[in-house]
């Protein structure tokens, strides 16, 4: 059961739907793992249906109706079955959480690259923004190299654990961390520990001997 | 209240039948659409939702031409998800915001170029719980009356803050910029907000 969440700013900007895709799908993933955010979420949204059953009505053009009908009788409407089949979402049962198997619908990626004695990477998507999504891993009891963040910096336990300054992070917990944050992740000594990771901005370190690895990050983005 | 019996006060707690109701007319009409393609029943949905879904991406920014097109597609989709609408889990429409949401989320990444990481079904999906409501969540649905009204006794800012961020599609920054006030005050107007609607936890 996870202990770290989502803040709630950001729960909320997530219902009304106005959060970088890379974020949505973080906080998807841990969602779909806490059923605690499953709830506040329901909640949240609950806002965004009470707001629609509020708002003033805008007449739609008199043949909407009839359009709509006509629509109906189209051949991709009739496929009923498998829409339900795909709008379930299998939340157990999978090593993946749902929403990251439909990015790795291959499973995990078989090749990580390392980038620091104990930590390795494999990078999922870099986006056009410069956003990465990647999976992190770390060995056993292994340190990840000290390092700020020029933005924003979501991680999400899928297996195993690391603690660092702030506490213990276990399956399902959720950490944003931003510029101000100067952390040291270190995994558990007795399993290994692979995260989710978005970076919304490259990292950068700065401990004497992390300053070495960041033209190689650089590169690996 | 004052209870001179009792020596102690009472709150008034109004109750709400109408809205209630109404919320079960409509999980009604999708489960009816689930069930049986009953067009009646989508007919009845399309005239009371379609207007206001119209409603909610005309103030989204939309065009009255795409608003107008954006409505179609929601409702085509309501159509063909009504089998998969719970109504043990969510108010009808809490149901038709999420699924219309991700319809405005799609566009906007249509206008960006091709998608770039994954359809917005995938990126906000309807998390399946296989277990029985929970307490919380028939409570929630018990108490979807109340929060229509509490929405209308907010304060003017926490509404408007509510309204922009759910309804005009703007990031707690935006809001702040235009409004011209710093973006933690529109944290804690949104918190605020959702403490009075919902009760919701507030977390530091």
């Amino acid at each position: 059961m996870a202990v770290h969440h989502p803040s709630l700013d950001l729960l909320q900007a997530y219902s009304a739907g106005n959060t970088h895709p890379a974020l949505a799908l973080a906080v998807a993933a841990h969602c779909s793992m806490c059923s605690l955010c499953r709830q506040r979420l329901a909640q949240l949204n609950e806002i965004g249906g009470t707001l629609l059953e509020n708002v003033a009505p805008v007449e739609l053009s008199d043949n909407g109706w009839q359009a709509l009908q006509a629509r109906l009788q189209q051949p991709e409407v009739l496929q009923r079955q498998q829409e339900k089949a795909e709008s379930m979402v299998e939340v157990t049962h999978s090593k993946l959480p749902a929403p990251l198997s439909k990015l790795m619908p291959q499973g995990l990626p078989k090749k990580f690259t390392r980038i620091g004695w104990s930590l390795r990477q494999a990078t999922l998507k870099t986006m056009s923004d410069g956003t990465v999504i990647a999976l992190h891993h770390i060995s056993a009891g292994g340190t990840t190299p000290r390092h700020t963040h020029e933005g924003q910096e979501v991680t999400l336990v899928l297996e195993g654990s690391f603690s660092d300054e702030n506490g213990l992070y276990q399956p399902g917990d959720f950490l944003l961390v931003d510029e101000h944050t100067d952390h040291r992740p270190t995994a558990s000594k007795n399993e290994d520990c692979l995260c989710f990771t978005v970076q919304l901005a490259p990292l950068k370190l700065t401990g004497p001997i992390g300053k070495w690895f960041n033209p190689i990050i650089r590169a690996l983005q | 209240m004052y209870n001179s019996r009792t020596r102690q006060i009472t709150t008034c707690r109004p109750t709400v039948v109408s809205s209630n109701n109404n919320g079960d007319e409509w999980a009604q009409c999708l489960n009816n659409i689930g069930a049986s393609q009953d067009n009646a029943s989508f007919e009845r949905i399309y005239r009371h939702f379609g207007p206001r879904l119209n409603s909610y991406f005309l103030r989204l920014g939309c065009d009255a031409r795409t608003a107008e097109e954006m409505v179609q597609e929601a409702m085509l989709l309501i159509w063909r998800r009504a089998e998969t609408f719970d109504r043990s889990k969510a108010k009808a429409s809490t149901w038709i915001f999420t699924l219309a949401r991700n319809r405005f989320i799609d566009l906007k990444c249509r206008k960006a170029g091709p998608t770039e990481l994954l359809p917005a079904d995938d990126l906000y999906p309807i998390l399946a719980d296989e277990a029985d409501p929970t307490d919380e969540q028939v409570d929630l649905l018990r108490r979807g009356g109340q929060l229509r009204l509490r929405m209308k006794e907010l304060p003017e800012a926490q509404a408007e803050a509510i309204e922009k961020s759910y309804f005009e599609d703007k990031t707690h920054q935006e809001i702040a910029d235009e409004l011209g006030i710093p973006v933690g005050t529109v944290k804690s107007r949104l918190r605020l907000a959702l403490q009075r609607l919902n009760g919701i936890f507030v977390q530091g």
